[in-house]
């Protein structure tokens, strides 16, 4: 039996990977977290905005207003129903999902945040700041649980927030 | 500071820009690890099996450390840096396999990258933002990146492809005439694999 390659015409195909691009930030876009299911994505931005989006559809989902300057930091709760968000305006805010309300806000930095993390049971939070400055607090009382180290070479003692008044 | 994030057991690990890298726990004064990079930080991560961890140095390299014992696995050249220190630009995958590192630089080098951890060779390179970028992350599932830019857009790449192909390409389609594979033609097979995966922009 004999076999032929049969070359037709072709022409050149470009494979685009980039699947979505997200555009409603008037300023530039620092940070962004995914949901822990996926299916949705919040970014902040030197706009002042943190936004949720849909990662299947591209379309944004709200527009969290509130920060009085840029947002550095975002991060989902592990349960998806809340997002925090650090800022140099000094402040964390945490937002409800579903209906992108502010529902809490942690005054304790002096400096601009730069990082926000949940802890893995969704009950505190850590918060970094310009200064090396780490706060851990809990979401359901910001100003009254925390305590606060300073990350500045590799003696770090904690203090608690009364301390350091 | 340059990197914060939560490990397992309410632990904390913290980057400064001075090249401390602290591990603490929550409940207690007691410090875990303390390892020293020797020298100036501009982004750092742990990887979320705690076993691998990376570190962006001025001098422009991006090393992958065995955290228990803090040794040199693998050192990655992801082009030229901005020394300008920023959270967000190196993220592990949540396998831990691979690393994103998100990039200032508008150059010849793509400014959004994914890496193997293991093997140190790289995977993926993204062009697109107009803009630098500032923050790179993984989905849950692996099937996509996320960056957010300078360009005001966040994109996300498709990350199940093949290798090669970030890079477009052009062939000339290839027919199989008569539809005989096992033999002596069977090397074809995976071009015509490719171009039933292409998508067209």
């Amino acid at each position: 039996m004999q076999s032929t390659i049969d070359v037709k015409e072709g022409q050149e195909q470009t494979w685009n990977p980039c699947i979505r691009a997200l555009e409603g930030h008037v300023f530039a876009c620092n940070s962004i977290a995914f949901s822990p299911d996926g299916g949705r994505l919040a970014s902040g931005s030197d706009d002042q905005t943190v936004r949720p989006w849909s990662v299947q559809t591209g379309a944004v989902l709200q527009v969290m207003m509130g920060h009085n300057d840029a947002v550095q930091s975002v991060a989902y709760s592990p349960d998806g129903m809340l997002v925090a968000s650090g800022s140099d305006d000094r402040t964390i805010r945490i937002w409800d999902v579903e209906s992108g309300l502010q529902i809490g806000i942690y005054t304790g930095h002096p400096s601009w945040i730069l990082r926000v993390a949940f802890s893995a049971d969704g009950q505190r939070i850590a918060s970094g700041d310009k200064d090396n400055a780490v706060h851990v607090w809990s979401t359901d009382s910001p100003h009254t649980s925390g305590k606060v180290f300073k990350a500045d070479g590799l003696w770090c003692r904690w203090h608690s927030l009364a301390e350091i008044g | 500071m340059v990197s914060l994030a939560f490990l397992s057991r309410n632990r904390l690990v913290v980057a400064s820009n001075d090249g401390a890298i602290v591990v603490r726990e929550l409940d207690s004064d007691s410090i875990d690890e303390r390892f020293d990079h020797q020298g100036r930080l501009v982004a750092f991560a742990m990887a979320p099996n705690e076993k691998l961890a990376a570190s962006w140095s001025e001098m422009g390299d991006v090393t992958i450390w065995d955290t228990q014992t803090w040794t040199v696995q693998r050192v990655l050249s992801p082009g030229r840096q901005d020394p300008v220190s920023s959270d967000h630009r190196l993220s592990f995958s949540p396998d831990s396999a691979h690393l994103a590192i998100a990039r200032h630089f508008l150059n010849s080098y793509p400014n959004c990258q994914v890496w193997d951890a293991r093997t140190g060779d790289q995977i993926h390179g993204f062009r697109g933002h107009a803009g630098a970028v500032e923050a790179v992350q993984f989905s849950p599932d692996e099937s996509l990146l996320a960056s957010a830019s300078l360009d005001c857009t966040v994109r996300l790449w498709d990350l199940n492809m093949p290798e090669s192909s970030s890079v477009s390409t052009s062939f000339i389609r290839v027919a199989l005439s008569p539809t005989d594979l096992s033999s002596p033609l069977a090397p074809w097979k995976g071009l015509s694999k490719l171009g039933r995966r292409k998508r067209t922009n």
